[in-house]
């Protein structure tokens, strides 16, 4: 179950910076960016067959690297409503892949508009799940809480949807 | 005449990411136009018809189903073809989409080639 949560959030992670910026993201041991007045954090609610919410921690550098690439901008004209539009929507997109990966196949789900943390509700909680990774040489980390079970059909399962496996 | 087309999406970012993936899907427009919730787009194409649209689903003020529905019964622009461009893809939402109207869907994230095999045939 852990292992295919993990599996989950690691396709995710890897296809949207893939296909969003052309970069590598892959698993790191390295620990979660280090939260000062450079990083950068997003959350998503998740509504519905599961509730919880999914947060995104990344610095600034890293999400100026992906804002280049989107818009085609040097790096230093990316403004900070570029970089939290880009923190938002690599959040947001991260999110729908990871829940189509862990429910069964046309399960839908709803999910609820991502937003900008502000920098005290960065630092990670204890009953949170984290993934590190690491994109271009900058980590960052994916944290999901999860507050209920999915409610699904009788005879179907999730991928794995279980925070105590 | 060239083709127009029409990019609904809150995200500034995914806005750019559609354009980005038309170009390299080598689908020629030569008119990109932009909105940010589907009220916009409404007003958008019923003064500028365009050829296609692709549009998010949830979006605040007027999500994509609300703007399928709301274009459906425009006789002026309801024969434009829509796809929805979504992380929510499950069958009920795509279902109801397909039901109000949209020409297809693809889900977030996207590469060039989806882009090409779905909007390419509508245009």
């Amino acid at each position: 179950m852990v292992a295919a949560m993990d599996r989950a959030m690691l396709n995710a992670v890897a296809d949207t910076f893939e296909n969003l910026a052309f970069m590598e993201a892959l698993p790191a041991s390295g620990g979660r960016p280090e939260t000062d007045n450079e990083t950068l954090s997003a959350a998503l609610l998740l509504h519905e067959p599961l509730q919880g919410e999914i947060r995104i921690a990344f610095s600034r550098r890293l999400m100026t690297a992906v804002a280049s690439t989107v818009f085609g901008l040097p790096e230093q004209d990316c403004t900070d409503t570029t970089l939290r539009d880009v923190s938002a929507e690599v959040l947001n997109t991260i999110s729908g892949r990871f829940l189509s990966e862990m429910l069964p196949e046309h399960q839908a789900f709803r999910i609820g508009l991502p937003e900008i943390l502000p920098p005290d509700l960065v630092e990670k909680a204890e009953d949170w799940r984290e993934w590190n990774f690491e994109a271009d040489g900058h980590p960052f980390a994916v944290s999901l809480l999860e507050l209920s079970q999915p409610d699904l059909p009788e005879g179907q399962e999730a991928a794995g949807c279980c925070s105590t496996c | 005449m060239g083709k127009k087309v029409l990019i609904v999406d809150d995200s500034n970012t995914m806005r750019k990411i559609v354009t980005r993936a038309l170009r390299q899907a080598g689908l020629d427009f030569e008119e990109i136009l932009e909105a940010t919730d589907g009220q916009e787009a409404l007003d958008k194409i019923r003064e500028n018809p365009v050829d296609i649209v692709l549009s998010d689903i949830n979006m605040p003020n007027m999500d994509g189903l609300t703007f399928l529905r709301e274009k459906g019964a425009d006789g002026a622009i309801k024969d434009i073809p829509v796809v929805m461009i979504t992380t929510e893809a499950g069958d009920d939402v795509i279902g109801e989409a397909r039901s109000l109207g949209a020409a297809g869907s693809i889900k977030k994230p996207f590469t060039p080639d989806q882009i090409d095999e779905t909007v390419g045939a509508l245009i």
